[in-house]
């Protein structure tokens, strides 16, 4: 009887133990997509947004792309195509992108806002001469998902494919794989 | 207990030869001869981030429409395959920080014995200067 109300006692405090270390929080401040950002194999983490986004704006100020439009073109970003299990919001690759083709000086991005679009018809309108612009070019892609398992070692490759159009040509076009492996435990 | 004996030695052969295997390569010899090679400045605080991704070359080129373009060769001295993390900042002609977008830590990983590039373009016609950023791998899971 002695024995098993010691083994119960054992079993409360750890319990415990374990509900008080679980009160404690230990939150804290990490650069967004950077070093010490977590990662899984379950979905496209902002470390791969980040990361397909920079090399794939890297290639595209690279390449001769915008070389013979006028400065800056105006961009109108297109479909991107998720062929993944999950649901995304592709403005997570795209924004970096635009953002830096805007500061490069190298193309301005037509807006989506509704307002700001009626506003140019009505100056259209009332002035007799378009202020719609019309897009140089266009930015489209598509998002593919790969999996692979062999015994507990699991892998996820998504591939990152874009490409500038102007007029009906594929001007430009890359794309950017990440791969991420994870081994599951015993557990 | 000589088949285990037998069985232990291949498993460490095994093991040697899977942690010792590393990358050979082979190019022409006045490779890089054309190249515009930067005179860098370093700072060293992690001498084994060092031999993980040893810096033996900055070249820095032009884009067609005229954006700083800068590559790193980056070589793994040590003899086991590694990961580390990387970061590119742009300066104006100031020496401010070009901040828009933010730079990023990139991860990548790289062979033993491998010579690996990393390169990036400027984000902006304003960056003349630069600076790379080399950490070891943080993630500790």
């Amino acid at each position: 009887m002695k024995k098993t109300a010691t083994i119960l006692a054992s079993i409360l405090s750890l319990a415990a133990l374990f509900v008080s270390a679980g009160c404690g929080s230990n939150a804290e401040y990490v650069e967004a997509g950077g070093s010490r950002s977590l990662i899984s194999t379950d979905k496209i983490n902002i470390a791969d947004w980040n990361k397909a986004a920079d090399a794939l704006v890297n290639s595209m100020l690279a390449s001769s792309a915008f070389e013979k439009l006028k400065k800056p073109a105006i961009l109108q970003v297109s479909r991107i195509i998720n062929r993944t299990s999950q649901r995304i919001d592709t403005d997570l690759l795209t924004k970096r992108i635009t953002i830096t083709l805007n500061n490069s000086g190298q193309a301005v991005v037509k807006s989506t806002d509704k307002y700001s679009n009626e506003l140019a018809e009505y100056k259209r309108f009332m002035g007799g001469k378009s202020t719609v612009p019309t897009a140089d070019i266009t930015l489209s892609g598509k998002i593919i998902e790969d999996r692979e398992s062999v015994g507990r070692d699991r892998e996820v490759t998504y591939t990152f494919q874009m490409s500038l159009n102007v007029d009906g040509l594929q001007v430009w076009e890359d794309q950017k794989q990440i791969a991420k492996q994870e081994t599951k435990s015993l557990f | 207990m000589k088949n285990i004996q037998k069985i232990m030695v291949f498993c460490a052969a095994s093991f040697f030869i899977a942690a010792c295997s590393s990358v050979n390569t082979v190019e022409n010899a006045d490779f890089g001869s054309s190249a515009k090679m930067v005179s860098d400045k370093r700072i060293i605080t992690d001498s084994g981030l060092d031999d993980i991704a040893f810096v033996a070359g900055v070249n820095e080129a032009r884009t067609p429409s005229g954006l700083l373009k800068i590559q790193v060769e980056l070589v793994n001295r040590t003899e086991a395959a590694r990961n580390f993390n990387y970061c590119f900042e742009w300066f104006d002609g100031d020496g401010m920080l070009i901040s828009s977008p933010e730079p990023i830590w990139l991860t990548s990983s790289i062979d033993a014995g491998e010579s690996k590039y990393v390169s990036a373009v400027a984000p902006s016609a304003k960056a003349k200067d630069f600076r790379l950023k080399l950490l070891g791998n943080v993630r500790d899971y």
